[in-house]
């Protein structure tokens, strides 16, 4: 019930700030008191909370409640540094629609469900961007809107098709293995494979499908880039491996050419994404390929159809919406401060403030990542599920290359001051001037003879303090984005708990059979027994418990087991939703 | 086959050929609204009253997003490379083939073929429907010329998505109904936003092209934030 009244906050206040326009105090008032109430509302949701509706389930996980307080918390802190900088209050609808999006396909078992949920709640981010102002800024709206569709289509297209597949499969007397059974089941999984594959890779502005994501990190507000392009496709890409997982995953469909093609993908992503976001001077641009490379190690999960990819990629994400919203922070923080994007003109920014200076090496730290940290050892698993050999090498190059990147910009902000940081405020906060004293003396001295009046006059000062000061501030609460960014790359929050949690049952047939959740649907092979257990890419298949149809052993990747050491269940643990499932000889 | 589903299926079609290839962009909002009104329809069984009653309204909502984006502007679109007659032509091609899987290919790979009862039956015209509309949406897709054909092309192509989803799989739960719904007009406001702002912008509906350069500063801007790509 929980997940439900957050979703239902989330969709009523984000249009309803939307609604209130661009420059609204109400608007962005409401956006934040909404955002904190979300991110106090997830703390609240508890691991099988579900609430059944029409025959379908919406449930309450762990890795729900910590992405969205991280998510929502985070774009809190987004929202008033958006408002110290002058951002527009329309910022917070836009968050609040997308995390509503993503909290939806990730309380659903219903992947078509997810995938849709999460593109539509992505929509109010793709074409807010659009100002009357600007013919180019609405052709960018307009591309961005394609795009998030068309990837929630492609997406929903390959699990109906794939479902549609499992249909000819499930027939009594039809074996999966014979040659009839094989051939369809080939052409039906590699399409189904493919689509929603490039949906994601769409969707996360993965390369070469970048364009719409490059202009529109340009056009939105750097403490919007999030919300555009990291929320949104966190929340499909969990779908999409746990769809993948449970059900392309459990069958013997090797799929080397579709994998391949995804594994090349995401080895651009990343290397190029790292290219990209040192050649650009522009740190919005920098921002903006760093979540592109982001996405490259995303789709390693989909590329390694691996169960083991299960636990890294959902601690990968959290981190990616942890990390990420800082240096987006740290972006609208930075220029604001010097009134420069460009990466030459701000020598000298970290000598000039400190406070940004830490906050922007914590997030290096947090986004290169160092051997211990779980997300470092997510990321490294991930690689090494898709590859050991000279690309494993390429692809450990590529994810380290934000030290060269991020690297770069603190080099800068301790050589020379540039004009523009000679020209900015200093870093320490100051006093506001009582401004109402001076026109009227007399009345001010009375207010202080009644009781409380030294409190009413302190906060008479409170506006004035907040525009002084508004630099100070947004790079204190940078430090804090950057504080919760590192915290969950080690794996803190009970991050890596919550990313080994199994994935919510039902399948992808589930909404579409009569029987509902929870039941086998008809045709719907019973549990599997351990021997019929699913077995993908060569690696040891999980066992699986007959009983509770969820495996038993950890899905420890094969480098070795986790970081941490928790017992992770793979989400292959759903039966397969209609097809059979096959051993591997 | 009953003529109900046979009715909503052709009339599907037909709103989305009307859509797609009229040039007024009043007529191609009266094709969207006829096929976003018989998406729901083209099913069997139908989806219980309170489903079908929030389908209807989300693509009542939708017209009405659209329709509202072309008032006090220009309501002429780009319009179609193709014309009418093509449509129509891709439109039948799209549903035979559409046709022909749902009754002879890889639905019917087993030996006995789905066993009544057991698995909803596939809706044979469901998947022809939904083959004509996916086809129709790819070029206004595809090619993006103008706001009003994109986000027509982006509606018509997720109705052919839930079409094609219950006329394979049967028919959704409420959740996926309510999904949908809200995507339809999701979707429609998205569309309705890009075409008041084109409208604005440069006086049509017509998508300019984005500037190599966007981080140019505008002659004769104050505004930091303000380059090619207008202000933040």
């Amino acid at each position: 019930m929980t997940v439900v009244i957050g979703i239902g906050i989330a969709v009523v206040a984000g249009i309803a700030v939307l609604a209130l326009g661009r420059r609204s105090t109400v608007g962005g008032t409401v956006g934040l008191a909404s955002l904190l109430a979300l991110t106090a509302l997830a703390i609240g949701i508890a691991a099988g909370d579900t609430l059944t509706i029409g025959g379908a389930t919406i449930a309450g996980s762990l890795y729900l409640r910590l992405f969205l307080a991280i998510a929502a918390g985070s774009a809190a802190l987004l929202v008033v540094i958006g408002m110290a900088v002058g951002g527009p209050s329309s910022l917070a609808g836009v968050i609040l629609l997308a995390l509503a999006g993503a909290a939806a396909a990730l309380a659903t078992s219903d992947p078509v469900v997810g995938v849709l949920a999460s593109s539509a709640g992505s929509v109010a981010a793709a074409v807010a961007v659009a100002d009357r102002r600007s013919a180019p800024r609405i052709t960018v709206a307009a591309r961005a809107l394609r795009a998030t569709v068309v990837s929630g289509l492609l997406a929903a297209g390959g699990i109906v098709w794939l479902a549609a597949g499992a249909r000819g499969l499930a027939v009594p007397g039809l074996d999966p293995l014979d040659e009839a059974g094989l051939a369809l089941g080939g052409g039906v999984v590699g399409l189904a494979y493919a689509l929603v594959a490039i949906g994601f890779a769409i969707r996360a502005g993965a390369i070469p499908f970048h364009g719409w994501a490059a202009r529109i990190a340009e056009a939105t507000p750097p403490a919007g880039i999030p919300a555009a392009l990291a929320l949104g496709p966190a929340g499909f890409a969990v779908v999409v491996v746990a769809w993948l997982d449970g059900t392309v995953g459990t069958l013997a469909e090797p799929l080397p050419v579709e994998r391949g093609i995804v594994a090349l993908l995401a080895t651009v992503s990343i290397v190029l994404g790292a290219v990209a976001a040192w050649l650009h001077d522009d740190i919005e641009h920098v921002v903006a390929y760093s979540l592109v490379q982001d996405a490259g190690v995303i789709l390693l999960a989909v590329a390694a159809l691996d169960p083991a990819a299960w636990e890294p990629v959902r601690l990968w994400i959290l981190a990616v919406i942890a990390v990420k919203s800082a240096l987006a922070g740290w972006a609208a923080a930075t220029r604001h401060a010097f009134g420069t994007r460009r990466v030459p003109d701000l020598g000298g920014w970290a000598r000039r403030s400190p406070v940004l200076a830490a906050a922007f090496t914590i997030i290096l730290v947090s986004a290169v990542g160092l051997p211990g940290l779980a997300a470092f050892e997510a990321r490294s698993d991930l690689i090494a599920l898709v590859t050991d050999g000279p690309l494993g090498f390429v692809l450990l190059a590529g994810a380290l290359a934000p030290l060269v990147y991020l690297g770069r910009i603190l080099v800068v902000g301790f050589g020379p001051p540039s004009t523009f940081v000679r020209a900015a405020a200093g870093p320490l906060p100051v006093r506001p001037r009582r401004a109402a004293t001076s026109d009227r003396p007399e009345r001010s001295r009375d207010r202080r003879r009644v009781p409380g009046g030294d409190a009413f006059a302190a906060l008479q000062l409170l506006p004035e303090a907040w525009r002084v000061n508004r630099s100070p501030v947004a790079a204190t609460l940078v430090l804090v984005l950057a504080i919760v960014g590192i915290t969950v790359s080690a794996g803190g929050f009970g991050a890596v708990q919550a990313a080994a949690e199994p994935a919510l049952g039902g399948s992808p047939l589930e909404s579409f059979l009569p029987g509902g959740p929870g039941e086998p649907g008809p045709g719907e092979s019973p549990a599997p027994t351990p021997s019929d257990a699913p077995a993908t890419s060569g690696d040891p298949a999980p066992s699986v418990d007959p009983s509770t149809s969820e495996p038993t052993t950890p899905g420890t990747s094969p480098g070795g087991p986790s970081p941490s050491e928790e017992p992770s269940v793979s989400p292959g643990a759903n039966p397969p939703p209609s097809f059979e499932p096959v051993s591997t000889p | 086959m009953s003529p109900a589903l046979a009715a909503a299926a052709f009339a599907l079609v037909i709103g989305a050929v009307m859509a797609v290839s009229a040039r007024e962009g009043r007529v191609a909002v009266l094709g969207l609204v006829i096929a976003l009104v018989a998406t729901p329809l083209v099913a069997d069984p139908l989806p219980s009253v309170p489903a079908l009653a929030i389908r209807l309204t989300a693509a009542i909502l939708a017209a009405y997003l659209v329709r509202s984006a072309l008032e006090g502007g220009p309501t002429v679109t780009l319009g179609s490379h193709l014309g009418w007659p093509v449509h129509v032509v891709q439109a039948a091609t799209a549903a035979v083939i559409g046709y022909g899987i749902a009754t002879a290919g890889t639905f019917a790979v087993a030996p006995s073929g789905p066993p009544d009862g057991v698995l909803p039956t596939v809706v044979p015209l469901g998947l022809a429907a939904a083959a004509a509309v996916l086809v129709l949406a790819f070029e206004p897709i595809a090619l993006a010329r103008d706001g009003l054909r994109l986000g027509i092309g982006l509606l018509l192509a997720l109705s052919a998505v839930s079409v094609a989803a219950s006329a394979v799989l049967g028919q959704a739960d409420a959740l996926a109904q309510i999904v949908v719904a809200a995507s339809t007009a999701t979707i429609a406001a998205g569309t309705a936003v890009v075409c008041i702002g084109a409208t604005a912008a440069s006086g049509d509906l017509a998508l300019s092209r984005i500037p190599s350069s966007l981080r140019t500063r505008r002659p004769g801007s104050d505004d930091p934030d303000e380059d090619e790509m207008g202000p933040r």
